[in-house]
């Protein structure tokens, strides 16, 4: 089932579009990577989702439900925004009982809530400090631990690594890695190794248009493509040899004649039998590799489709 | 929708306490409330004095000739503020006069922050996922109400207790009376500014310029509705702009006219609610 559904969803801003009649969908369960270059419309989006804007058209629905506007407040959604602080003098873990008792819970039930997310992210000591106190990364993994609050069902991270250290970052990325399967998450990043790390499915946008929405390992095209890096220059002999493998429908080689790209043919998806074939013919010419890799990287294909902006 | 609206309320002492606007305009109450009541306690002899005379005079039918305060009174106001002063304690009832008169000032203070702080730091982006608009838009009117209630019947109840150590002490328990209508007077007269601040909070995400705007508002109006009004009577429509009309029904003794500013409390109320709902409902934040 889908977790979400967005058809046709549409935002301007003074007649602009920031988003433009958008539609794609989200598998329940999933971790959804939102990428695309600055102004592409990725907290657009999010803030639609949300509640925050209004949509100037299109809709979008959860697990089936809802319509042009989302009904909040039942725990169906929680988002980590961007910009939003916390208030001052009043410490985290304040803030978060209030917030679970939004969303439903007894003052006992909200504060055990407030203590387990906070323990989650390692943040159970720091929950005394007040909004004015958090550094800016700290601030970033409180205003993280707040989306758990409740165990929505849908949860949005807008940028939930910008601005922390590797450390930091690394321990956001096992916290998302650890939700997959029990909720559904769409994060977005210009950290493309970050999205290519965490998620299963891609979805690209670029000025306010969808470019693309595809599981990850088809949009990196693994299955149907393989690149050989080789150890010493190639020759044109080489490359007609394996254009001749009925495996393949296209090769090349790269301007320096040290990477291979082989082209699986569409009926022949067994990439073993293409290694071991392409293996062959380098062997017989007397060329080894130093390293094989299946598909693009996730930047490579990001840079393809949205013309090299990323 | 109660629910929500009961769990954003239990929020709101720690808000409250913790928010510089609504301590500041918590604080600004009981000083006004204050200083009015310390003035009217030095001046208790002078003014029970006057208005001993007040109240002949006004027993005789206002005849030509009384004393210029007395003449004031009788010419140029409503005919609720002199039945105020003839028929109750003179310090209790212009206690009451004067903090009506200051109530708009106060009160849009008091409800200056409702969402404004929240809409400009973007809390409300952690809110708004678990709330419906209509539930925190309505919390925290009915806050800033509770807020009002609370510091205005205490400093009411405090100071008119005190004022009436000072009174003549004849019909006490009519000044208790006096003393209890006061504080609902107050209550029920607070939620007209309250519903406009809240309002004027939608579209501007700041507590100190909705405040401006509001008092600005009003003083603008004021001037159109009573300067203007030399020059034609259709400049008193300005006036009507403004919950500020309803004060003196609120004060009359003849119920018909209470209830009619019962009335337009209601009125001007629904229509800044309503307008306020529709635009926090729909605006971006």
């Amino acid at each position: 089932m889908n977790a979400l559904e967005i058809i046709q969803l549409s935002k301007l801003f003074n007649r602009v579009a920031a988003l433009n009649q958008v539609s794609f969908e989200v598998p329940e369960g999933s971790v959804v990577g939102l990428v695309g270059p600055n102004g592409a419309g990725k907290t657009t989006l999010f803030s639609l989702l949300a509640g925050f804007l209004q949509p100037s058209g299109g809709e979008f629905r959860l697990f089936g439900e809802g319509g042009e506007r989302l009904t909040p407040g039942k725990g169906a959604i929680s988002i980590l925004p961007q910009d939003a602080r916390f208030l001052n003098q009043i410490s985290i873990f304040r803030h978060f009982i209030w917030y679970a008792r939004l969303m439903g819970f007894s003052p006992p039930e909200a504060e055990e809530e407030a203590r387990r997310v906070l323990k989650e992210v390692d943040l159970l000591e720091a929950g005394n400090k007040q909004g004015d106190q958090l550094s800016h990364g700290m601030h970033k993994r409180m205003a993280i631990a707040q989306t758990l609050i409740g165990s929505a069902k849908i949860i949005l991270l807008d940028e939930p690594t910008a601005g922390l250290d590797p450390a930091q970052a690394r321990n956001v990325r096992e916290l998302v890695r650890g939700l997959k399967g029990k909720q559904t998450v769409v994060v977005s990043s210009h950290n493309l190794d970050e999205i290519a790390d965490i998620c299963d499915h891609v979805v690209i946008l670029d000025k306010g248009k969808l470019i693309s929405s595809e599981n990850l390992s088809e949009f990196t095209k693994e299955t149907a493509k393989i690149t050989f890096t080789l150890a010493a220059e190639a020759t044109g002999a080489l490359l007609q040899a394996i254009l001749d493998l009925s495996l393949i429908s296209d090769a090349s080689l790269s301007a320096d004649l040290k990477k291979l790209v082989c082209i699986v043919d569409s009926h022949h998806l067994d990439n073993a039998d293409l290694v071991t074939a392409v293996v062959g013919i380098l062997s017989a010419n007397g060329l080894s590799f130093t390293d094989i890799r299946k598909g693009s990287t996730l930047e490579e294909r990001f840079l393809d489709v949205t013309d090299g902006q990323g | 929708m109660t629910g929500e609206i009961r769990r954003i309320l239990s929020f709101e002492p720690l808000r409250a306490k913790n928010n510089s606007v609504i301590i500041l305009a918590l604080i600004s109450s009981a000083l006004y409330f204050l200083v009015i009541g310390i003035y009217l306690g030095r001046s208790a002899e002078d003014i029970n004095s006057t208005f001993s005379e007040f109240r002949q005079i006004a027993d005789a039918g206002f005849q030509e000739g009384e004393l210029p305060f007395v003449g004031w009174i009788k010419d140029k106001t409503d005919p609720a503020l002199r039945s105020l002063f003839a028929n109750h304690s003179p310090l209790l009832g212009i206690f009451f006069w004067l903090a009506l008169m200051g109530t708009p000032w106060i009160v849009m203070l008091v409800a200056s922050d409702q969402t404004a702080s929240e809409l400009s730091r973007k809390h409300i982006r952690f809110i708004l996922p678990r709330v419906t608009r209509r539930s925190l838009f309505l919390a925290r009117l009915l806050s800033s109400w509770i807020s009002w209630v609370v510091i205005s019947s205490c400093s009411l109840f405090l100071i008119g207790m005190v004022l009436l150590q000072f009174g003549d002490g004849e019909n006490r328990d009519s000044d208790y009376i006096l003393l209890l209508r006061m504080i609902g007077v107050l209550a029920i007269y607070g939620i007209p500014f309250i519903s406009m601040m809240a309002f004027i909070n939608t579209f501007i995400p700041n507590a100190f310029l909705s405040y401006l705007l509001a008092t600005g508002a009003w003083s603008v109006f004021w001037v159109l509705g009573a300067a203007g009004a030399w020059i034609s009577d259709g400049f008193k429509f300005f006036s009507y702009l403004m919950p500020t009309v309803v004060k003196y029904p609120l004060l009359s003794d003849d119920p018909q006219r209470f209830l009619q500013g019962v009335g337009g409390v209601a009125a001007y109320s629904l229509v800044f609610v309503f307008l306020g709902n529709l635009i926090f409902s729909r605006r971006d934040v």
